[in-house]
């Protein structure tokens, strides 16, 4: 069995390559269904073609602004590590969704949650760099959690809406994600 | 990946959990064994909607091993709650492959998400990505 961490892994390119190990498993898997499945027609993520390409975003937006709580967070000194850590997942579910090819990204979590933001946004606006963000709430544990159960509950919203199957699996994961986050925020919490 | 399959591979998940448990129960105590018994309890009853489920899509149910191994030896509390842990987890990412494959995705996600806050609610391990353990 694999070590388990309290609270979760550093994030890393590995994050992103093992969820693409994932789907790789399931293709495998796939190989014994019959060839006469309806396939989708292929097209480039985020590209004008793909149909999620506005959800995409959305998700990005969403996930972005959740690095941005948590990087404002004020939590006890004795756990800022592992919720740091809890936070992270978001920039790798953003990476996930967002139309760049798993890895492209930047693989070193930046401080600047702003920066953060722009990295994750499908659709960046030229014009937002110069309209002030806006205010983020200084939030506590309880709080952070609000937020997972919050993202949870809509990541499986948005994955209701997928079109696409590979992505509607990763929003359900994330979905999954956000909500082991907010147990374990509950157990450090007490 | 047809539904059938993907139910196929969580059902084969949900006999490997409820054997997985039996285990847990033999090796917690209290509260957490009372707990054990009743998550299997909820992976029989979920065993047999699947069966159900695969059959009303015109498939046919995968049988259940006699034996499972299990990854390594379980002979405290904290490894049977990390064997907990890991085959929730499994079923977690099993779920979201589920859903991919359904033309409403809903129950399976919850599920998925369900799983998920189990596996963590044992541990307090949170991996990234569900179903990675």
């Amino acid at each position: 069995m694999s070590e388990m961490s309290q609270t979760g892994a550093r994030v890393s390119r590995r994050d992103i390559m093992r969820l693409a190990m994932m789907g790789g498993v399931v293709g495998t898997l796939a190989g014994c269904t019959s060839s006469a499945e309806p396939k989708p027609t292929p097209t480039t993520p985020g590209s004008p073609q793909d149909p999620d390409r506005a959800l995409r975003a959305e998700v990005g937006r969403d996930q972005a602004q959740l690095i941005a709580l948590y990087a404002s967070a004020k939590v006890p000194t004795s756990v800022a590590t592992d919720i740091r850590e809890l936070g992270a997942r978001h920039r790798v579910y953003g990476q996930a969704i967002d139309q760049h090819p798993p890895g492209s990204g930047s693989q070193s979590p930046s401080t600047d949650p702003q920066a953060d933001g722009a990295s994750l946004d499908a659709n960046p606006d030229p014009s937002a760099s110069t309209t002030a963000p806006p205010a983020t709430p200084v939030l506590g544990l309880k709080g952070l959690r609000r937020a997972e159960i919050a993202s949870s509950t809509k990541l499986l919203e948005q994955a209701g809406r997928a079109k696409n199957p590979e992505l509607t699996r990763i929003l359900v994961l994330a979905a999954a994600g956000s909500a082991a986050a907010a147990e374990a925020l509950k157990m450090v919490a007490s | 990946m047809s539904l059938v399959d993907a139910l196929n591979v969580v059902l084969a998940g949900e006999y490997a959990a409820i054997y997985a448990y039996g285990i847990v129960a033999a090796h917690v105590t209290g509260e957490q064994q009372i707990r054990a018994l009743s998550v299997m309890a909820d992976h029989r009853q979920q065993r047999d909607r699947l069966r159900a489920q695969i059959i009303d899509q015109g498939g046919t149910p995968v049988a259940g091993e006699a034996l499972y191994q299990v990854p390594s030896p379980v002979t405290s509390p904290k490894q049977a709650r990390d064997l907990a842990c890991l085959v929730e987890d499994r079923l977690s990412g099993q779920w979201a492959a589920v859903a991919a494959a359904s033309e409403d995705p809903a129950a399976a996600a919850l599920t998925s998400v369900q799983c998920s806050v189990r596996a963590t609610s044992w541990t307090g391990s949170a991996p990234i990505w569900p179903g990675s353990l």
